[in-house]
């Protein structure tokens, strides 16, 4: 479910970051009152990690840019609670998009809410902790472990489509879109919910203090305070990412505008979309119609943008081989 | 020195594992602490430095152990643990004795002369940019007391040194502990290694004092290590 | 085992870049976040549509990867990664939009495509500029940084900690596995019933080392809002870094350089 750099537009990327930033907020002043804090720290952090290699088995979704794999956020949330686990799997995001490419610094902030905020404050208090509200029986783990994860994966998904869409990266309908990422989900999110489920059952019958904390009925105070501020920032998220994205992709894009003003040029970038949509429409049948289409002018990319760009490209790459040969060269003599 | 007077630690399941303790190691004294698996060594040294909550006195060079001066009292006492896989984490040996420095917030220069001057000292000092993760059970072991050297402690508490090390090893490493002139706690059950290196050893019990005296004494008295579940050098 | 091992070492082997010394490894580490930062920024705010203006943004990941000595290789392969994700959702794009856009010679391409071609070099160069960052910047001195722009201290930690117990909890994985494969009779990995139990043995050993590794950090003096490192200098250097940098990123995102060389072309 990682959302690379290359498929988000930066103000999708920022709304995401900014209702991220604030749900981790949050989080840490609500974990920070928490007087056990230095016992659980290596347990978040070992989980993570848990998490981490889980996330390592993971496939790409045909068409959508998206990677399927466990989630792990319901696992964390289940044996950490809610606020330790965002924090949790934040860190698990933060790392992968900086050492493994898995996710970018960017799309970071869409990460962290599509697999982090929605499974750890949405789901987790609103589904998971009711269902075990009578007991932990073994029997209500599985249930509450599956059906939440199920959940918080279809949710996931369903927000994956939306900053897509609102990033204008891919020209997928939405219903086919989502035709392709909502079913994978379930599977993914039955198996998830399966693995959470034999996890948990087996850390409840050999440890069942570590999970006392988090699933027993005992400690409803946070489970309270969570419930208000999980909707409220569902709500924000939705209203934020929207409104901004819808701003973004309305407005003819001002620094384009100004371009074409200098340059004297290039179309309207945007404009020609609507266009070339409608086109695409009635030639449906084969993937290049037979246009003489005048080279040189129309879309954004032009033919001697292209010169341009082939000519930088080559300059590119002799500065860097002058650059490694130059440091080479003043290196052997030392050696 | 060190003085701990009714020393008590209670596991969060209300498990009593060190049970009204009272002892004393003199200045640049050794003391083998010495107990059958689960007598509570581990605990007892980890709760010395406040990793483990304990109720009691403890008084590490004239230090009372208290919430407000834990960092104090970690650099006055330094902890090998039993495993030194768990004391070396970070890409290199430098790094890993570079560690306890700069949370000192020493400044990058102190850090690099304490680091080298401790890999001297130990004759590690061509581990410095090896991983840990290919060193020998020796050289490991070496690093874990590097790592605490550097924190400049006048007391060493030691969970099981001699465990993972082959004879040549653990010969290297008496020699060492013999010639440091630190006041040591060493937790063991490597009794040969224990009359070699420390004058004194104390036997606990289901965490609490069983016997205490002479290494050359107690660890031969068959009657009495044998009560306390251990067997005495033949 | 020796297979788990060497995967151990993959998994730091940026880290090892990272301890290099040349300008770009003692660059200010703010400098180098707002620089990366500024190109991810200017990068993705790009029209999809336009494939020849992304040819400017090669200068920053090849100048740097060649100042600072790392093999290139290894930062594109791991780019690779990323390439895969970015193909699939552009692919399409080529079935769907296939208005032509563009005809070179005799080959016409469609806007679709032309989609595609610019999604996957976006997927290269900002994975690359992400690596980059990584390569001549140590972890440690990234997340001071971060500290030091307030970010909540816990959070910090806790990614340091996750970082550094990748490599424990492998270590303990591969124990298990080879404790299993002599008991196994030649299956290599457990079957589904013993997967569950395993994992689940798995995740408590590695929360036991876990205590016992912080445990060891506490006792050097590691604790949460522990002093701080004091800020390395910011020299002119950083000015320049930056300067050309972050400049270099917004002046491509604004103009368009290679349409004017393009058409200004002597020939």
């Amino acid at each position: 479910m990682h959302m690379a750099d290359a498929l988000l537009s930066a103000p999708v990327g920022g709304a995401m970051y900014a209702a991220s930033a604030g749900a981790l907020g949050w989080a840490v002043k609500n974990i920070e009152k928490e007087p056990q804090l230095d016992r659980k720290l290596p347990l978040m952090a070992m989980s993570g990690a848990f998490v981490f290699a889980a996330q390592m088995i993971n496939f790409s979704i045909p068409g959508t840019g998206s990677s399927g794999h466990l989630g792990g956020g319901m696992l964390l949330a289940g044996l950490l609670g809610g606020a330790p686990a965002l924090l949790t799997i934040a860190a698990v995001l933060t790392v992968q998009c900086l050492f493994f490419a898995d996710g970018g610094l960017l799309a970071l902030g869409a990460n962290i809410f599509n697999m982090g905020v929605i499974p750890c404050l949405l789901v987790w208090p609103l589904i998971f902790r009711p269902i075990l509200r009578k007991g932990a029986t073994k029997g209500r783990l599985w249930l509450t472990s599956i059906l939440a994860s199920v959940i918080s994966l279809q949710l996931g998904a369903f927000c994956v489509v939306l900053e897509t869409l609102c990033s204008g990266v891919t020209e997928l309908p939405f219903g086919l879109f989502l035709s392709l990422m909502q079913p994978i989900h379930l599977a993914i999110g039955l198996v998830e919910g399966i693995v959470t489920a034999a996890i948990l059952t087996y850390v409840m019958q050999t440890r069942p203090e570590l999970l006392t904390a988090n699933i027993s009925p005992q400690s409803e105070l946070t489970s309270v305070s969570l419930k208000p501020l999980a909707i409220a920032l569902a709500i924000l998220a939705v209203l934020v990412g929207g409104g901004l994205s819808l701003l973004a992709s309305s407005y003819p894009d001002g620094l384009e505008w100004s371009i074409q003003r200098i340059t004297g040029t290039t179309d309207l970038e945007r404009g020609d979309a609507v266009h070339s949509q409608a086109a695409a429409v009635q030639k449906s049948l084969a993937i290049l119609p037979d246009y003489d289409y005048p080279s040189g002018q129309g879309q954004g990319t032009t033919a001697s943008g292209l010169l341009g760009a082939a000519i930088t490209c080559a300059l590119a790459a002799l500065i860097g081989l002058a650059i490694s040969c130059l440091k080479k060269f003043r290196s052997a003599p030392q050696q | 020195m060190v003085t701990i007077r009714d020393w008590t630690v209670q596991y969060p399941d209300a498990t009593v594992a060190i049970d009204r303790l009272s002892l004393q190691i003199e200045d640049g004294e050794r003391l083998a602490l010495i107990g059958a698996n689960g007598a509570g060594k581990s605990t007892l040294i980890l709760s010395l430095v406040g990793i483990l909550p304990g109720s009691g006195e403890v008084t590490i060079e004239g230090l009372t152990l208290n919430k407000s001066n834990i960092t104090e009292i970690r650099t006055k006492a330094g902890v090998i643990f039993q495993n030194p896989d768990d004391q070396l984490f970070l890409p290199t040996i430098y790094d890993d004795v570079a560690f306890g420095p700069r949370n000192l917030g020493l400044d990058e220069e102190s850090v690099r002369h304490r680091v080298e001057d401790r890999l001297e000292l130990l004759n590690i000092a061509h581990l410095r940019e090896r991983s840990a993760l290919k060193l020998s059970g020796g050289e490991k072991r070496m690093a874990a007391i590097a790592t605490v050297l550097a924190m400049k402690p006048d007391v060493m508490l030691m969970d099981e040194p001699t465990a993972f090390l082959d004879p040549k090893s653990r010969r290297c490493l008496i020699k060492l502990l013999q010639t440091l002139p630190h006041t040591m706690l060493i937790a063991t059950h490597d009794l040969a290694f224990a009359a070699e290196v420390c004058s004194r050893c104390l036997i606990l019990k289901d965490g609490r004092y069983f016997a205490d005296g002479p290494t050359q004494k107690l660890l031969y008295d068959a009657e009495k290590m044998d009560a306390a579940g251990l067997e005495a050098i033949s | 085992m020796a297979d788990i091992r060497s995967k151990i070492n993959a998994l730091y082997s940026l880290e090892q870049l990272a301890a290099g010394d040349t300008v770009l490894h003692r660059l200010h580490p703010l400098g180098k976040l707002l620089v990366t930062f500024a190109y991810l920024i200017c990068l993705l705010s790009l029209d999809c549509s336009s494939l020849h203006r992304l040819a400017p943004f090669l200068f920053y990941p090849i100048i740097c990867t060649a100042i600072a000595a790392i093999p290139a290789g290894m930062i594109l392969s791991r780019a690779a990664l990323a390439l895969p994700f970015a193909l699939l959702a552009g692919i399409s794009n080529v079935f769907i939009n296939r208005t032509p856009a563009l005809r070179i010679g005799g080959i016409i391409l469609s806007a679709g495509m032309i989609s595609l071609l610019v999604l996957a070099l976006r997927a290269l160069l900002s994975v690359s500029a992400v690596l980059l960052l990584v390569a001549v910047t140590p972890f440690p001195k990234l997340t001071e940084q971060l500290r030091r722009l307030h970010m909540p201290e816990l959070l910090i930690a806790l990614t340091e900690m996750t970082y550094r117990y990748l490599g424990i909890l492998a270590e303990e994985g591969a124990n298990m596995l080879t404790a299993f494969r002599l008991r196994s009779c030649g299956s290599q990995w457990p079957h589904l019933q013993l997967f569950g139990s395993m994992t689940g043995q798995l995740l408590l050993r590695s929360f036991d080392r876990a205590e016992r590794v912080y445990h060891a950090i506490q006792c050097r003096c590691w604790h949460l809002g522990r002093r701080q490192i004091s800020s390395p200098p910011w020299r002119i250097g950083d000015w320049i870094f930056l300067i050309l940098g972050a400049g270099s990123s917004l002046a491509f995102r604004q103009f368009d350089l290679m349409q004017m060389i393009g058409e200004h072309w002597p020939w």
